[in-house]
């Protein structure tokens, strides 16, 4: 067999059969599933959860994950961060012609590795291959569906003052890993990425009688941009307390030499939870041991647009500053 | 570790306790309620003391006490609307991959309509983000066949590293870099501030990163000749409070002189290998700041050893002058702003057609551009 | 302007050609992050010392024993 993709391998004749007989097997744990145009599945009762998701990073590769391992954890998070327990994902494959064979076979390694972890099956997918530099190597897209296991929605309207805010664990691993993959930074210790399942955390959570009104896991646009969503979504103010906030070794010193800000970093394994106030102690208990910890609060607007502020260790305030999507160092 | 960069780590400063930031900090502001008579108004003339300002909270701290107005030193605001035009074209040249620093890239032309770098990328412009000068010669050693060319934006504290690329690639023998260079002076900035008829600003804090390079000299004869006090500040929340509790002291005595509160950085002499390497690659002239119009001895060009290094004539740009820093936007007044004249809050664009991600000038555009960090202001403390 | 801060010298090392001074460069660690800084404006910056970096150059040495003086 060739060492790399061909457009071939897309065209759905016996070199796509091969492909996915020889390399893609493994991400399923039925081989019938591999045969048939959809997946029939068995589900429990209950209401479901349903996500969907794209992965495009790059480098495809980086300290602590890749963009397989990101595409089925990520999805499956989702899932968790409604209170759904993941069930099933499929996944669809953009291969750009020209991708190496050695590093496919890594990805599928990650993915079926992944899946185990998060307790999730592969039932379902889809392969095509596009010319070569219209696809930078690999583009992922997931869907999953999950079993609602709690008995209260969490949707951001039942967030109300009072409530509090925890964090599962430290900020920017993820976002700070792939800053140092894509511009050579040398950290020492070096920093990888914190890429994993947050189900177990939130069925922790759930069964603490923790009562969560929100759970939103940290990725693009880092928890800053969680917690304006959040705001908006609630019509209230969010107040983080600064000093408390836990930055991963590394982060703050690589922000302040780029000038960047830390709360915009992504994070792949990190969620918020707004709990109400009298479940604070319990949600602590259960997410402490991972290095979560409470980090704010949730009040009243104090004017017609709703804000997230930042109460700094001198005392004062301060918005949280405006995050457009673009990361971008500067000198001044 | 928990978040908490107040003071710069390692060494341990003999003046900064490293116990509880916040007890430093309001004994400080304790002295200053202490001293004053009155309220007074600073300039913070760097976009970094802006930055640590707004991320401290410090005005909030400092209210009823002192009133911190931004100045105009920050290469967003003051670089020349031309400057950008020509930035934009050469980005959409083929075979040019421009080369610039994160801040610059959301700034917008003259014309409306013009779009920014950003915009240029996405239509297949080469635009390339980078943290330092030394990125672009590495470009320019590994793509003979492309014309690298940095957007070399900023004043004293950036102005070596450019010489130093400069004075390299004139070594190399490159002939593949140029800069577009739009590079300023802060104290000439200063003393056209100073000397406005309308001048509200009673003291300035000087930046500390340009007076680590060019020391001292300068800035005692800005104080001296407009007879107004002048302090060096570092940018850690402590280092900035202790600047304007100097400059209060100083206001309070009325005595307007220099006074260095950096000194742990901050030399008399400055730097004087960085002093010798920019007289080497640059000489002074007459130029235009982006809001205050053209200040005298206010910009560096280059020597002409050095002129073939320069983008504007390699690509036939045209030089620009004092006329080039006129706003297309007629709403826009940044001019008033930057000159600490204009309350960012007192436009009647400011945070409804003016927004950082509407900007009608350069001041919204970027988190230290003097309007943009108003609007970061807790809306509890107006 | 001026976004710098400061890091430690941990090495010195020059080019094996050209001028040595236009390219002595340092790699200096930032609480972790480990860059190399050029000193070609520092030409007395010693191992250990502490410099204050701005866009990749080391301006100034930090002197942590100096004592605060009020106007």
């Amino acid at each position: 067999m060739a060492e790399h993709i061909l457009l071939g391998h897309g065209g759905g004749g016996s070199l796509m059969q091969e492909l996915i007989a020889t390399e893609l097997a493994p991400l399923y744990c039925d081989p019938v599933q591999l045969g048939l145009d959809a997946a029939i599945l068995a589900l429990p009762h209950g209401r479901l959860a349903f996500s969907s998701d794209a992965s495009v990073v790059q480098p495809l590769e980086f300290a602590g994950g890749d963009i397989g391992k990101l595409a089925v954890i990520g999805t499956a998070n989702d899932l968790a961060m409604v209170g759904a327990r993941p069930l099933h994902l499929s996944v669809s494959l953009i291969l750009e012609e020209g991708l190496p064979l050695a590093l496919l076979r890594r990805l599928v390694r990650s993915m079926a590795a992944a899946a185990i972890d998060t307790g999730v099956t592969i039932v379902a997918g889809d392969t095509k291959v596009v010319e070569r530099g219209k696809a930078d190597g690999v583009f992922i897209s997931t869907s999953g569906i999950g079993l609602l296991d709690s008995p209260n929605p969490i949707t951001p309207q039942a967030i109300s003052p009072g409530d509090q805010l925890l964090l599962s664990g430290d900020l920017g691993r993820h976002g700070l890993a792939i800053l140092a993959a894509r511009h050579g930074l040398d950290l020492q210790p070096s920093v990888a990425s914190d890429c994993a399942p947050l189900w177990p955390q939130v069925q922790a959570l759930l069964a603490a009688g923790a009562e969560p009104h929100g759970l939103r896991d940290l990725t693009r646009g880092g928890l800053g941009s969680v917690l304006v969503e959040l705001a908006e979504a609630s019509g209230c103010d969010l107040v983080l307390d600064e000093p408390a906030l836990p930055l991963a070794p590394g982060v703050a010193a690589s922000c302040e030499l780029l000038g960047l800000e830390p709360l915009h970093l992504a994070n792949e394994g990190r969620f918020v939870a707004v709990v109400p106030c009298d479940r604070r102690a319990a949600a602590e208990a259960v997410l402490a041991p991972g290095g979560g910890r409470w980090v704010g609060a949730v009040q009243a607007a104090a004017s017609p647009q709703p804000q997230v502020r930042l109460r700094t260790a001198l005392g004062s305030e301060r918005l949280l500053p405006p995050f457009s999507g673009d990361m971008l160092p500067r000198i001044c | 570790m928990t978040w908490c960069v107040m003071t710069r780590e390692a060494p341990a400063r003999p003046f900064m306790p490293q116990a509880s930031p916040g007890k430093a900090v309001a004994a400080v502001v304790a002295d200053l309620q202490a001293i004053r008579t009155r309220r007074w108004t600073l300039m913070g003339v760097c976009g970094g003391q802006t930055h640590s300002i707004v991320r401290w909270g410090l005005d909030q701290l400092l209210a009823g006490a002192v009133e911190l107005v931004h100045g105009p030193g920050c290469p967003v605001c003051m670089t020349p609307a031309h400057t950008i035009d020509q930035a934009l074209a050469l980005a959409m040249h083929r075979g040019v991959v421009l080369c610039s620093f994160g801040d610059m890239l959301k700034v917008p032309g003259s014309h409306r309509g013009s779009g920014d770098l950003l915009q240029v990328r996405a239509t297949g412009g080469d635009v390339r983000v980078i943290t330092r000068p030394s990125q672009a010669l590495e470009l320019a050693r590994a793509h003979p066949e492309r014309q690298v060319v940095l957007l070399a934006v900023g004043f004293e504290t950036t102005a070596p590293a450019i010489a130093l690329l400069a004075e390299q690639v004139r070594v190399l023998g490159l002939s593949n870099l140029s800069l577009l260079l739009a590079q300023a002076r802060v104290v000439p900035a200063m003393a056209a501030i100073a000397a406005a008829p309308e001048r509200r600003v009673q003291g300035f804090l000087a930046a500390g990163h340009v007076a680590a390079v060019m020391g001292q000299g300068e800035l005692e004869q800005l104080a001296l000749q407009r007879q107004i006090p002048v302090v060096i500040t570092g940018f850690a929340p402590l280092e900035l409070l202790q600047g304007v509790l100097a400059c209060v002291r100083l206001l309070e005595a009325g005595t307007p002189r220099l006074h260095n509160a950096y000194a742990q950085v901050v030399r008399q002499r400055g730097n004087p290998a960085a002093q010798a390497l920019l007289r080497q690659v640059f000489s002074v002239a007459d130029g235009p700041w982006r809001g205050l119009g053209t200040v005298a001895a206010g910009v560096l060009q280059l020597r002409p050893s050095y002129r073939h290094l320069d983008a504007r004539l390699r690509f036939g740009l045209g030089a620009g002058g004092a006329g080039a820093c006129g706003e297309a936007e007629p709403r826009c007044r940044a001019d008033q702003v930057l000159q600490g004249v204009l309350r960012p809050t007192a436009c009647p664009s400011f945070g409804v057609a003016c927004t950082p991600h509407h900007p009608l000038g350069a001041p919204m555009v970027s988190a230290e551009g003097a309007c943009a960090a108003y609007l970061q202001r807790s809306s509890r403390h107006g | 302007m001026c976004l710098a801060v400061c890091g430690r010298i941990l090495s010195i090392s020059t080019a094996a050609a050209g001028d040595p001074a236009l390219w002595r460069c340092a790699e200096v660690d930032f609480d972790g992050l480990r860059q190399t800084v050029s000193l070609a404006c520092l030409p007395q910056a010693r191992i250990g010392d502490q410099v204050l970096v701005h866009v990749g150059l080391a301006l100034s040495v930090v002197r942590d024993d100096v004592v605060r003086d009020d106007p």
